[in-house]
């Protein structure tokens, strides 16, 4: 696999087409939200990611995991037999391999790493005492 | 959110390691037990020096490694079912510990 051809499987990536919008809609939201009132940006980074990226982060593993590798293609009988079905059916000849899940795990932690060193920064002891109601809800609902 | 990821699960992984007569309760199950450790969680957070969501963040990390150690070695997550065929179960754990931690 050249640099060219990986580049172009994580840029056509459809989580990648995905996610672009959606990170623009997160990024109003918490400007438009700090403008508003008082609450810190950081409470809602929190907020926003225990209930959406959690949300994401499911997106995010089971897309990648599962169609990471299986580029569209005409010669790919995989590929035209998903065509035929609704997008959460999942073929039963598709195995995760360990390729495949140490990278998922590499880009998770590269995520982990700026999300938590934004939580740190952003979110004081206060503001997380303030949330202690709704992170078990969260944690039941998304964990 | 339970009843549509183990609804959407079941017939590929999660029915390889769940009793079939579980199926309908496992998502009040998780989301409750789930809850129950959050809410660990928080007071742990709170409760420890530092930045709390920097521990918690940690926690999540723990809670995923013990989560997946049952998993893997206690149901059998990643030898039963056939889509996890051929993995390696050291990838799986780790994977779980970053999975969670955020």
């Amino acid at each position: 696999m050249t640099i060219r051809s990986l580049a172009d499987m994580i840029l056509y990536h459809p989580f990648i087409r995905w996610i672009i919008p959606h990170l623009e809609h997160q990024v109003d939201y918490l400007r438009d939200n700090k403008s508003r009132n008082s609450t810190s940006l950081g409470a809602i980074l929190l907020q926003q990611d225990f209930f959406q990226l959690q949300l994401f982060y499911f997106r995010f593993v089971t897309e990648s995991l599962f169609s990471f590798g299986d580029r569209p293609s005409i010669k790919n009988p995989c590929y035209k037999h998903e065509a035929t079905l609704p997008s959460y059916y999942m073929p039963l000849d598709v195995h995760i391999t360990t390729p495949l899940i140490w990278t998922c795990t590499g880009i998770l932690a590269v995520l982990d790493v700026i999300l938590i060193l934004l939580v740190h920064r952003f979110v004081n002891r206060d503001s997380f005492r303030k949330m202690r109601g709704i992170l078990p809800l969260v944690g039941g609902i998304s964990f | 959110m339970w009843t549509r990821v183990l609804s959407w699960g079941w017939d590929w992984f999660y029915n390889y390691i769940f009793p079939p007569g579980m199926r309908f309760w496992l998502p009040l199950i998780f989301g409750i037990g789930y809850s129950v450790i959050a809410l660990g969680m928080v007071w742990l957070s709170l409760t420890s020096v530092g930045s709390p969501a920097f521990t918690w963040c940690l926690l999540g990390g723990v809670k995923g490694l013990l989560s997946h150690l049952n998993a893997i070695f206690g149901l059998g997550a990643a030898s039963k079912p056939p889509i996890m065929e051929g993995s390696d179960q050291f990838s799986v754990l780790i994977f779980a510990i970053f999975e969670k931690a955020f």
